[in-house]
Parts: structure tokens; sequence; C-alpha cells
């Protein structure tokens, strides 16, 4: 079943249930922590929405309903949501960035720079690989409260590789990111060959003088 | 008569003669005990150079200065908490058997006890570096520093004081039993390297160290083996001061101590060798290097009481456990980047069970070896437990490990804002801002 589809199920079974804002939030946190997990694991994903009194009440009504509509390839659906999604994230990227970076000067975007120095890394890792670094660096990112905007951007673009748009997501963020990828390089490749992997990766984008310095995203 | 006053002059003459000439004799010898100490107090300072090579090559490049500095504020810590509290715990008057309780911050005494201090400081700084080795390049700085300081003012000077206490009255409760141990290879060495253990365990390996998915361990090669090789000879050269000062005397007994040092030294890079093709691995440099110095941590302990047959024995032996000891570290998932534990740890026990087995005129002497054992148990059940509870109270208060962040970027920057090889760094680990 394809991400599209899955989305639309879940959007299709809880509107009903909750709106507005909330159910945006409940959305990105399945899309970032979930859209590629099994199927079974739908059950902890409304585990970690038993906290929503709406949801908690109807739990096993709406796992039914979930697990029916997965199941039923003719079932009618909602559009998919993705769009609406995209303005939610935007406007929480904003409101992160207004609590976190109290500064007058506009913010960089280091999106697309971030965005070619992965391009460049990854090309060097076999699936499993970034498999393995997906899964870690989205669980850490998710741990240390990065902001869901990032998380969301780095998973659309190992998806769909989309460039990552990242306005109001401060550099420090971006530098934990890296490093829970370099950590995660580190168990699957060994330390040794993920410092030459992140040297080389870096040292492309840097070589490419754009207007900010790649390796500014080592720390 | 004049005969007789003649003779009666010459008799009293050459008897003040033969008086002023025994004197003069005894200070001779003094000055030149003194000077010899002084000398290898110098030999065993330099050893510290050949630990921080030998540290420092062994490390990856970003973390090369880290490894440098630790080694060197080990040697400057070490050397003002011995005089300010290890001394006298360690030598001071110890009447009850446990712990010396004088010569604290020792500011008046002879030149002897001077000169003793001095040597006396530099085993104990070589006690404290073993820690730094072990525990490289994913350690905070100043919580090492710390550790440091805790290990020279209680945990090395407390055993010490069992083995070697007493210099100003009283003994340790080990020295009454008989416990040989000449220079150090439990007194200093195990306890150094119990220490380390401790550390190693609270850490947790480097990064990458280990592979999560089947445990298997990855090597993290050392960045320059040649400096490597060249702190391997560094140390084998100080550790003639360090056996052969322990005479505390310049006398004949020298000749058969440092033949010794020389003799298991060799031996022990010899045994390294030989496990590594008996058992199909690679005849590895740092291995070699690692087991020449078992083989000279193996001696220590009984340089002064076997012969130099057995002397090379011991030292063969210690080059085996040395490489053995490392495998059997890492396949329990521990990180020791120097091999630290093996080398000086379980080659330090052996070394000192050893001392009672091959005693010149008194071999396979059971109750002596009882003794020996004795003495290495208690190294390690007094230093393990309690660096362990010490590196565990730093890291949850302190924090002991450096962040994932920090081992990325390499701790020469992190800790220092300064690199190893600004001009001939391969990977760009971290991003400094400049002006141009």
């Amino acid at each position: 079943m394809s991400l599209e589809r899955k989305r639309q199920v879940l959007y299709t079974v809880l509107s009903p249930v909750i709106q507005g804002d909330t159910l945006w939030q409940v959305m990105c946190h399945w899309q970032t922590h979930y859209a590629d997990k099994a199927q079974f694991e739908w059950n902890a994903f409304l585990s970690d929405c038993q906290r929503m009194a709406d949801i908690g009440q109807q739990r096993t009504t709406v796992y039914r309903q979930l697990i029916a509509l997965m199941l039923d390839n003719k079932a009618v659906l909602y559009d998919d949501p993705w769009p609406e999604m995209q303005a939610y994230q935007q406007r929480q990227s904003e409101h992160d960035a207004m609590q976190s970076t109290p500064v007058v000067a506009p913010p960089e975007d280091w999106g697309p720079v971030l965005t070619e120095v992965l391009a460049e890394l990854f090309a060097q890792l076999r699936s499993d690989t970034i498999a393995v670094v997906r899964r870690y660096a989205i669980d850490m990112a998710g741990r240390h409260g990065l902001p869901s905007s990032l998380t969301y951007a780095f998973t659309q673009w190992l998806d769909q590789g989309k460039a990552m748009t990242l306005p109001n997501v401060p550099l420090t963020q971006l530098q934990q990111l890296f490093n829970y990828i370099y950590v995660a390089l580190c168990e699957c490749v060994g330390p040794i060959v993920a410092d030459r992997m992140i040297s080389q990766a870096v040292n492309v984008e840097y070589e490419q003088a754009s207007t900010l310095n790649a390796r500014r995203l080592l720390g | 008569m004049k005969f007789m006053i003649s003779i009666g002059l010459l008799l009293v003459g050459s008897c003040v003669w033969a008086d002023t000439e025994h004197a003069g004799e005894r200070l001779l010898r003094l000055d030149l005990d003194m000077v010899w100490v002084a000398i290898a107090a110098i030999l065993v300072f330099f050893m510290q150079a050949g630990f921080a090579l030998l540290e420092s090559g062994s490390s990856r490049a970003k973390n090369a200065v880290n490894v440098m500095m630790k080694n060197y504020m080990d040697v400057c810590v070490g050397t003002l908490v011995f005089w300010l509290v290890g001394y006298g715990l360690m030598f001071g008057v110890n009447t009850s058997g446990w712990f010396g309780m004088s010569h604290f911050a020792m500011h008046d005494g002879a030149g002897w006890d001077y000169l003793f201090l001095l040597f006396q400081t530099m085993f104990a700084a070589t006690a404290i570096t073993i820690c730094s080795g072990a525990m490289a390049e994913r350690t905070k700085y100043d919580a090492y520093l710390i550790a440091a300081c805790v290990i020279t003012a209680i945990i090395y000077p407390v055993f010490g004081s069992w083995a070697w206490g007493g210099i100003h009255g009283g003994s340790g409760w080990l020295a009454d039993l008989g416990f040989i141990d000449f220079a150090g290879s439990t007194v200093v060495h195990s306890i150094g390297a119990w220490c380390a253990l401790a550390g190693i365990i609270v850490l947790g390996p480097r990064t990458g160290r280990f592979s999560k998915l089947d445990g298997r361990p990855r090597t993290i090669p050392g960045h320059n083996l040649t400096v490597v090789a060249l702190g391997g000879f560094i140390l084998w050269l100080g550790w003639f001061g360090f056996n052969g000062g322990s005479t505390l005397a310049a006398n004949a007994d020298i000749g058969i101590v440092l033949l010794n040092t020389q003799l298991a030294a060799a031996a022990g890079a010899v045994g390294a060798l030989l496990f590594s093709r008996l058992t199909g691995r690679p005849v590895l440099l740092t291995s070699t290097i690692n087991g020449s110095i078992a083989g000279l941590v193996g001696i220590t302990a009984g340089c002064a009481v076997m012969a130099p047959s057995f002397a090379l024995v011991t030292g063969l032996i210690a080059g085996v456990i040395s490489v053995y000891g490392a495998l059997w570290l890492e396949r329990r998932g521990l990180d020791d980047v120097v091999s630290a534990v093996p080398v000086h740890g379980f080659a330090g026990a052996w070394g000192t069970i050893a001392a009672g087995l091959f005693m010149k005129d008194d071999l396979w002497n059971g109750s002596q070896v009882l003794v020996q054992s004795v003495g290495v148990l208690a190294a390690f059940l007094w230093a393990f437990p309690v660096a362990l509870l010490v590196f565990m109270a730093i890291d949850r208060t302190f924090g002991l490990r450096a962040s994932t962040q920090h081992e990325q970027q390499g701790l020469d920057f992190t800790e220092h804002d300064e690199v190893g090889y600004p001009e001939f760094h391969q990977h760009a680990t971290y991003h400094r801002e400049t002006n141009v």
C-alpha cells in the first residue's frame, strides 16, 4: 500500500473524531514516526495519541476502522490531506522559530545546504544502511525535541526527494540532526568510514561555494 | 723511646686517617645514591613523554591534542596532589598498617627526603596516566582531571601504603605479610589499570567501536604508528630508571635489575609475536610494542629477586597475556584504546605472582605465591570498586562522557580549541569561524 493511501485511510478515520490543529498534529506525528512502519504499529501509534480524550475514548473503534479500511482496497477515502499538513507544518515552523530564536535578522535557510550534503552522503550508502540511519536519526530527533517540521522535511526528502526548506529552523538544530546521522553511520559502517564520508560530503558542498558554508553543519 | 713514640703517633695518625676516609666514603656513597636516584627520577619523568606519544599516536588525529593534554596535566595535577596528600598517606607514619598519617605537603626534611618524594611523585604520575590512554577519545577533559586527582590523592597512595608504606615509621599490612613488589607491578601499574577498567566501564565504548547488529568489534586505528613506536622506545628507556632507581642506591644490585628489565621487555615483544603467529593473527606493531611494555610491567615486581632466565619467562608470558587480554576485553564489549588494562593490569598481576614463583634461591615457594596473590587480589578489590564509585559519581554530577557532537568534531577542537594537525587534517570534522 502506498504512503498516500495510508495517509488517506488515517485521515478518513480520524476526521470525524478530531478536528483542527489537533488533527494535523496527530497526522504529522504519524507521518514522522509511523508512516514507514508496518501495519501492526497502528496500535503503538494510537497509544501515543491516548492522552487525547477523543481518541482515548474511541480507541478500539478507531483501530478497527483503520484496519478495515486498510484491508478494503475499494473503500472510498477522503482526498490526500498532504497540502493541509504542509500548511500546518509551515505554521508550526514559524511558531517554533518565534519561540526558539528571538533574533531580529531574518533566519538563513540551511535546508538546501543540508539537502545537498545529505544527497552526497546518502549516495554512498546502501539502502539497508539508509534505513537504519533514517530510523535512528528520526528516533533521536523525536526524543530530543527537535521540531517536527525538521524531521518531517527530512523524511520527505528521503521518501520523495523533495529539497528541504527550513527557513525557520536554527542551525544548531540542523547540527544536532546531522550528528544523529553521524552516530548512526558510526554504528553502521564504523567511525573511520563515517568520518571520511561525512568529510567528503561536506567538502563537496563546501567547494560549490554556495552562500552558506556547509562546514558549519559540523558544529 | 723515640722509636716507640714514633710508632704510637703513626698508629694514632692512621686511625684518624682511616676514620676520615670511612666517613668520606660514606658521604661519597650517599652522594652517588642521590645522583643515581635523581637520574632515575628524571628517566621515570621521561616515561610520561613515552605514554603521551604512545597514547596520542594510538588515537585518531582529531583527538591527538586532547590525549597529549591529559598526559601533560596528569604530571601537573599528580605532582601537586601527591605532594599535598598522596605522599603522606603512602609513606607517612603508618601505625595502623592501612595508611600513613604524616608528611603531608612536606616542606622540611633532609635532601634524601626531598629526592625520595620526587622519585615517588613520578611513580604516582605513572599510575594515573594509565587511565588516560584507556579512556581516550570520549572523556570530558575536566571530568578526567577530577578523577586523576582522586586517584592520586586516595586510591593509589592508600594501596601503596599497604605494600610500601612506613618509610617514616610503622609499616603496611601487605608488607608485613612479606609481599614483594619491588618497583610496582601491582602498586603502580595494576592500580592504574583497575582504575582504567572502572573508567571504561562507566564511559562505554567509543561511538561505532562495536557493531550494534552483532556486537563485533571494529578496529579504530591510531593516526600515527611511528609516534606509537617512539613512545614504546621511550617507555622502555624510562623503565631502566623505574626499576633501576627502585634500588634507591647506586650499588651492584642495579646490574641484575637492569638486565632483567631488558630481557623481560624483549621477551614480552617476542611473546606477543609468537602468540599472534600461533593463533593466526596479524603481527601488529601496536601489539608488539604492548608486548614489550607488558614484559616491562611484568618484571617490575620481581626484577631484583629473579635470575635472568626467569625474567625472560616472566616477560614472555606477560607478552602473551597482553595480546590475549586485549582480545578478551574486546569480546566483552570493553573499549580500551591502548590496551592499558591487559598490559598494566593483567600483566602486572602476572608479574607480581611471578615474583613469588621465581624467587632466586627459593623457587616455587607456595606460601610466597599465596602472599603475592593476596596482594594482587587486594589491589583489585580496593582500586576497582572505589574507582568505579568515583567515575560514577563524576558521571552523575559533571558528566564523564563527551557528547556525540564533541566525539564527531574531535576533542581537540571541542575541549581545547586547537588541533594537532591544522595543515594536514585529512577529514573536515569541525568548523571554526575566521575573519579572513
